[in-house]
């Protein structure tokens, strides 16, 4: 399906309240430029490569406005790609506008744009930290397909999804176990049991799901934080990403227990939130970007 | 010349950090056989091996190599995934080639119940490759195996003895004759304890390998399998804490 004005009225509609955020803005706002690397790998196919290989720079923007809110976007530039014509465009993969909300320990953050895996629409993500070591979670989204990968297509944002969980964290061991249960974007229902060490900076994970469609399947989770771990905060700021992520997906289902990002740097360790504001799990442990030049 | 190619073997074995590898599969062990040893928590390795056909499943009549990575998340929980390249045919609408284009996956775990006492050996139980994902038998489970696997230590004025015993129970008929008791000696001199001789019997032959580990982070592995058949692999390794 081609654009369609309801897309249209909704990119308006964010880039309103992009100008409009930016307005409440002073001198308080920061923006980071940055890029990293995605690596995709498939070996599904006998087709006389061990691995077809999809690799993508992701540069890409957060612009730190006053009072949380929090404009982002990136991008998608192939460098090397065996997945076909589909992923062969330079484009946009992210651009979202997001405002974080906290008071009564909830966590609150609304999220409105075009989020990774070619969804748009409207997010709210949710966060309840009952003790030091357990906290629920929560994701509910209401999106539509965006692509630009061959033209600009588009359906409806009518897929409601969302997910409900709850998370144990062991500081002693810096070890953390998740399990959350949901409807996801490829219309199935499922459930994630996840247990992962924080090193410093690395986060390793296994991970255990089951869906009613996919049925079981498992894997690794690898995330890596990238140095500098020194850096200088100024009003721009050129930095790489903040992390490498490999993940490991032994039935190789691409479509299985699938949620999109609504953050460029989205990932287990850091999680949504502001960790400054929300004190618990591996944001206890020490940052891994610390303010200060090249030790 | 002897003078130099002494010195090229002290800078070679001047780390003195502890290894023990069944590195083929990326997990700690002897060169074939499991051991009850331990990687440091927070070792993580990232390696590729070798493998002479005599080494593999039956099933794997060519030499072939494979690629791995393993972490160390707590004392008593050893975790690797090992890719291992196969011969294949193309599906149907490709160029018919025969190479090394397919592989097989596998995770292997290894649990430490008992850590080694001044009395007593540490006592470990584990596996490679326990499940499989494809086809009516559930995969091919090509180095399918259970274990239990007992350790023991002797130090002596900085020397190091160990011996290690170890019952496998494989599930497919590939590895029968690695079946049963298995075990071995290691020996790491005191003037070099970043090396490791090693000397195992696998079930159904007697091998002799020694490791190293240089400049604290590459691990390298050699063995011979009945003093005739090579293998061997590189890993890199690092704690993350």
């Amino acid at each position: 399906m081609r654009i369609t004005k309801r897309v249209a009225l909704f990119i308006g509609v964010g880039l309103a309240c992009m100008f409009y955020a930016a307005g409440q803005s002073s001198h308080s706002t920061r923006l980071d430029l940055f890029s990293g690397v995605e690596l995709n790998y498939r070996n599904i196919h006998h087709n006389n490569r061990i691995y077809d290989l999809l690799i993508n720079l992701t540069p890409g923007l957060k612009w730190h406005l006053k009072n949380d809110w929090m404009v982002a976007a990136q991008g998608y530039i192939p460098v090397y790609n065996q997945y076909g014509d589909h992923y062969k465009k330079v484009r946009l993969n992210m651009a979202v506008l997001s405002k974080e909300v906290y008071g009564h320990n909830q966590f609150f953050k609304f999220s409105g744009g075009l989020f990774s895996h070619e969804r748009y629409g409207l997010d709210v993500k949710w966060m309840f930290p009952a003790t030091s070591w357990l906290a629920f979670d929560a994701q509910v989204g209401l999106t539509g397909f965006c692509s630009m990968a061959v033209d600009w297509e588009s359906s409806r944002m009518e897929r409601l999804t969302g997910w409900l969980g709850t998370k144990v964290y062991l500081e002693k061991y810096n070890t953390e176990f998740r399990l959350r249960g949901g409807r996801y974007i490829y219309e199935d229902w499922g459930v994630t049991g996840e247990c992962m060490r924080h090193f410093k900076h690395c986060t390793v994970g296994l991970y255990a799901q089951y869906s009613d469609k996919g049925k079981e399947n498992g894997g690794f989770k690898i995330i890596m934080m990238i140095p500098p771990y020194r850096r200088k905060t100024k009003t721009v700021n050129f930095r790489p990403a903040s992390h490498f992520r490999l993940t490991n997906n032994f039935q190789a289902d691409p479509y299985m227990i699938r949620s999109y990002h609504t953050d460029p740097e989205e990932n287990e360790r850091e999680g949504s939130f502001n960790r400054e504001k929300l004190t618990w799990g591996s944001n206890r442990m020490e940052p891994d970007f610390k303010e200060g030049g090249m030790p | 010349m002897k003078r130099i190619i002494w010195g090229i073997l002290c800078c070679f074995l001047c780390s003195l950090h502890s290894l023990t590898a069944q590195q083929y599969t990326g997990m700690t062990g002897l060169i074939h056989t499991p051991s009850a040893e331990m990687n440091e928590a927070g070792t993580a390795r990232m390696g590729a091996h070798f493998l002479n056909e005599a080494f593999s499943p039956a099933v794997l009549d060519y030499p072939t190599g494979c690629y791995y990575l393993n972490i160390t998340p707590f004392s008593w929980i050893e975790l690797a995934y090992t890719c291992t390249l196969m011969k294949g045919e193309a599906a149907a609408g490709y160029e018919q080639k025969v190479g090394y284009t397919h592989q097989d996956r596998y995770f292997s775990m290894k649990l430490r119940p008992l850590k080694e006492g001044k009395w007593w050996p540490a006592i470990a139980l584990g596996t490679n490759d326990p499940y499989g994902t494809t086809g009516a038998t559930r995969g091919s489970l090509f180095f399918s195996n259970f274990y239990v696997a007992a350790s023991k230590h002797l130090h002596w004025k900085g020397h190091e003895l160990a011996a290690h015993v170890s019952w496998r129970e494989f599930r497919r008929s590939y590895n029968a004759k690695w079946e049963g008791l298995t075990g071995g000696i290691t020996y790491r001199p005191a003037f070099a304890s970043n090396l490791r001789l090693i000397v195992e019997y696998s079930g159904d032959d007697v091998n002799l390998g020694v490791d190293v580990l240089l400049w604290k982070h590459f691990l390298l592995q050699i063995s011979l399998q009945q003093g005739k058949h090579l293998s061997g692999g590189v890993c890199y390794q690092l704690n993350l804490f």
